[in-house]
């Protein structure tokens, strides 16, 4: 094969010139790969019902309060322990409080615990694990270094500990959970900019002479949401289920403040006395709210793992 | 090369160690940041009484002193002394509770495994039939109750409406089985999972599909190729089901009164039994320390690749 012998196939210089305008929705069609993220998980029957129950619970945390003439406070000595009925929907608890009222501004006093542990998880995690990851070497290794050492203390641990100094509560709580809370996320978004950093586009937008912190928040971060969103949905349910926990152990939300955590921890006494609907409520919605956001993250997980496209 | 398993085990017990001193280090400083006096009661004691009491705990001496102290103490492996409690001695106190709770955790993490590898492996043979469903379900709400609302189901079911077992204490191997069950639930279910995904995946596998291409039975093939290495993830996550279940027992012990450690310090919190709760801080550390360290070398005994590599990919 000399290099002067003219091509097998003859090319038209027409190829190489763009297509026309009316045909761009085919070279469009032709660029978009398979179906979404959104898409795949909107597929996801299971990850669907727990987005639909999440969103339940929150209206309903939002104006359950409301909408019966009772305040989650208002005792009635006179209608104490009544099963559910017309009157009282979810039942009376031992000082004649209605557990409507109670259940959802305890739904309220949870997910927030829930959202703000895990929002602030994700705050203090991306920025300490993206400056970590970005600025590499020796700031990387130390920073890495405190990280591994606090992330030997068990969660549970150091929360207990922390809120015995801290005293009780709503914003101690949060505190004491957050305190060990933002390690795991760290290491995890300085795992994902160490790889996105060495890619092309990175290299390319540093070539161009943008600035560090511009490249780290406007051109690394964005791309490491997915695994990020995906523990910020798990992390909710497990900071829930830490705030019913440290109920349980005499540590949970101050009185007047009921928690599903305190109403549960308050209600176990009903097993052997008989009224187990001021059990049944408060720990079905810890256990729902538990369900809903697993499997809603786990389907997002599946969403967004290209390898799992079945 | 035994040297390089030496050189990496050595490095690993001083970064535990490391980690050790920095959690006693935090929660003494947490302790002494308390306001307020540990002496400090309603009751009237005299002046002299109470400065006899700190110069029994050393209170009297400045903080450095004291930590130093402590650290003394500690390498030389005593605990301290309660305040609160009738047993003065925190080492009696924890040789007393770990037995209990040493059992527990054991029983409880034997039955995750067992019963979670099972269904797992069920669940993957039989891929999106009936019993793949159900253990899924299964673990789904084994993943959504808590250890606490499980425990007291179960003390409602079987203990109060069908007396089978007892309500709480500790005696014979009938007061182990609800609290083993209520913290071996959480684990249970995450090692199905586990199990589940990683047999699907081995089972995929060309070796896999080789060995039953040369007439291996099914069975042999699933237990001895496939299962052996299903099973190098589950090892993996043994260190922070360790975990679940050493801090699940603070409150698992405290629902049915069992006489182990966590009982001991969750006592020493609503007590503010400072010298106890420091020592409780330590002895789960440490217990926790030494269960990840076992893993690791267990994951090295497991995985033939680490031998050669140093490190898997």
């Amino acid at each position: 094969m000399s290099a002067g012998s003219p091509l097998p196939v003859e090319l038209p210089p027409e190829l190489f010139r763009p297509l026309p305008a009316e045909r761009h929705a085919e070279t469009a069609a032709v660029a978009r790969r398979g179906p979404g993220i959104v898409e795949r998980l909107r597929k996801n029957r299971l990850a669907m019902a727990g987005l639909v129950i999440i969103a339940g619970l929150t209206i309903l945390a939002l104006l359950g309060p409301i909408i019966v003439p009772y305040g989650y406070d208002e005792q009635s000595l006179m209608e104490n322990n009544e099963p559910p009925s017309w009157r009282h929907w979810f039942g009376t608890d031992e000082f004649g409080r209605d557990m409507f009222a109670r259940t959802w501004t305890g739904a309220r006093i949870s997910l927030f615990v829930g959202f703000s542990a895990a929002l602030l998880d994700l705050l203090i995690g991306v920025l300490y694990g993206g400056l970590s990851g970005y600025l590499g070497g020796w700031a990387d290794e130390g920073m890495m270094r405190v990280v591994d050492l606090l992330y030997g203390i068990p969660h549970l641990l150091s929360t207990i500990l922390l809120m015995v100094v801290l005293g009780p509560g709503l914003f101690t709580i949060i505190i004491a959970m957050v305190a060990t809370g933002w390690l795991g996320m760290a290491r995890l978004v300085r795992g994902q900019v160490l790889q996105l950093r060495e890619l092309d586009y990175v290299e390319a937008a540093r070539a161009l002479g943008f600035s560090r912190a511009r490249i780290l928040l406007a051109h690394i971060l964005p791309n490491a949401v997915g695994p990020v969103l995906v523990n910020l949905t798990l992390t909710v349910p497990a900071a829930i289920f830490t705030e019913a926990a440290l109920s349980f152990l005499g540590l949970g939300v101050p009185l007047p403040l009921a928690s599903w955590g305190t109403m549960t921890a308050d209600a176990v006494v009903t097993i052997f006395t008989g009224q187990t609907w001021r059990l049944f409520f408060p720990a079905f919605m810890i256990s729902l709210t538990m369900m809903a956001f697993n499997v809603f993250g786990d389907g997002l997980r599946d969403a967004l793992d290209p390898r799992l496209k079945r | 090369m035994p040297s390089l398993v030496l050189l990496y085990l050595v490095q690993r017990l001083l970064s535990s160690l490391l980690t050790l001193w920095v959690i006693i280090t935090l929660t003494f400083v947490l302790m002494h940041a308390i306001p307020g006096d540990p002496f400090l009661t309603e009751a009237r004691i005299s002046p002299q009484a109470t400065a006899n009491l700190r110069a029994f705990y050393g209170l009297d001496q400045p903080l450095p002193v004291q930590y130093v102290r402590y650290l003394g103490h500690l390498i030389r492996l005593d605990l301290g002394r309660s305040m609160r409690s009738e047993v003065r001695d925190i080492n009696q106190m924890i040789a007393d509770g770990l037995p209990v709770s040493a059992l527990l955790g054991i029983e409880a993490l034997a039955i995750a495994l067992a019963a979670g590898v099972t269904l797992g492996v069920l669940a993957a043979l039989r891929h999106n039939r009936a019993v793949d469903h159900l253990s899924m379900a299964t673990a789904v709400v084994g993943i959504s109750v808590p250890s606490f609302l499980l425990a007291t189901l179960l003390i409602a079911l079987f203990a109060v409406h069908v007396p089978l077992f007892p309500v709480s204490a500790w005696g014979s191997w009938r007061h182990t089985v609800l609290p083993a069950f209520s913290l071996a639930l959480g684990p249970l279910a995450y090692v199905a999972r586990l199990t589940r995904s990683s047999m699907l995946e081995e089972l995929r596998q060309d070796y896999v599909k080789a060995a039953l291409a040369r007439g291996l039975g099914r069975w042999r093939v699933v237990t001895t190729h496939a299962l052996r290495n299903a099973l190098l993830p589950v090892v993996t996550v043994l260190g922070p089901l360790s975990a679940a279940v050493l801090t699940g027992s603070f409150i698992i012990e405290n629902i049915f009164a069992v006489p182990g450690i966590g009982k001991i310090f969750v006592l020493s919190i609503s007590d503010r039994d400072y010298p106890l709760i420091l020592a409780g801080a330590v002895v789960y550390s440490a217990l926790l320390l030494a269960a990840n360290l076992a893993v690791d070398l267990a994951y090295g005994l497991v995985d033939p690749r680490i031998r050669l590599h140093g490190g898997r990919s």
